[in-house]
């Protein structure tokens, strides 16, 4: 089951398989034989394998994905954009493939804080932090 | 931070303030792209799904 679940995600990764994977799915939609249902009734739930959470990782993250989206879609198209682009290249990219979504991801995260926090209100409120450096620190 | 929660509905914001130090640290993570040669995939697939979380909590949060 481990290695069944292992080769379900790679499976999921490198195929390119998308939108068309759900929760409520079955595996047989991606490789015959294993059940996704068997992640609600591992016997493992209180200390699941890796595998089971890296699998159950990218599930949720897939059955949410187009929630997200619609709503980074009422803030913003391009931020939409972005957040499917960065989606949709990690699972077409073969070589080096989280690069692009990273940074991708990066400037979804950016555009959110730049958002809800403006500059100017965050100054307005915080004025003690007039003059110092508040924007995001990076890693080089 | 801060503000933000200062903007979040009260019965939101514990939850969001739970992961105060997530947020503040997951823009630096996603940084890690700038690195050079090959991005360990398992190490940097994490740092994604823990910034997609991130972004839908902070959706969620402000979600009126």
């Amino acid at each position: 089951m481990f290695d069944n679940s292992s080769r379900v995600l790679q499976n999921i990764w490198d195929s390119g398989i998308d939108q068309s994977i759900t929760t409520s799915g079955t595996a047989s939609e991606v490789m015959s034989g294993v059940s996704f249902s068997a992640m609600v009734y591992s016997p493992y739930q209180s200390n699941p394998p890796q595998s089971y959470v890296d699998l159950n990782r990218a599930l949720t993250q897939r059955s949410q994905q187009e929630q997200v989206a619609e709503k980074l879609g009422v803030i913003s198209e391009s931020i939409k954009t972005e957040y499917q682009n960065a989606w949709l290249g990690l699972h077409s990219t073969q070589h080096d493939k989280t690069r692009t979504p990273m940074f991708l991801i990066r400037e979804v995260v950016r555009c959110l804080y730049e958002y809800y926090a403006p500059d100017q209100k965050v100054k307005e409120m915080f004025p003690e932090i007039v003059g110092e450096r508040i924007c995001i620190e990076v890693i080089g | 931070m801060k503000y933000i929660a200062s903007i979040i509905d009260s019965w939101r914001k514990q939850t969001f303030l739970n992961e105060e130090k997530a947020f503040n640290d997951i823009y630096g993570e996603l940084s890690r792209a700038h690195k050079d040669g090959v991005l360990n995939k398992d190490e940097t697939k994490s740092i994604l799904y823990h910034a997609d979380g991130l972004i839908k909590l902070l959706l969620d949060s402000m979600q009126t």
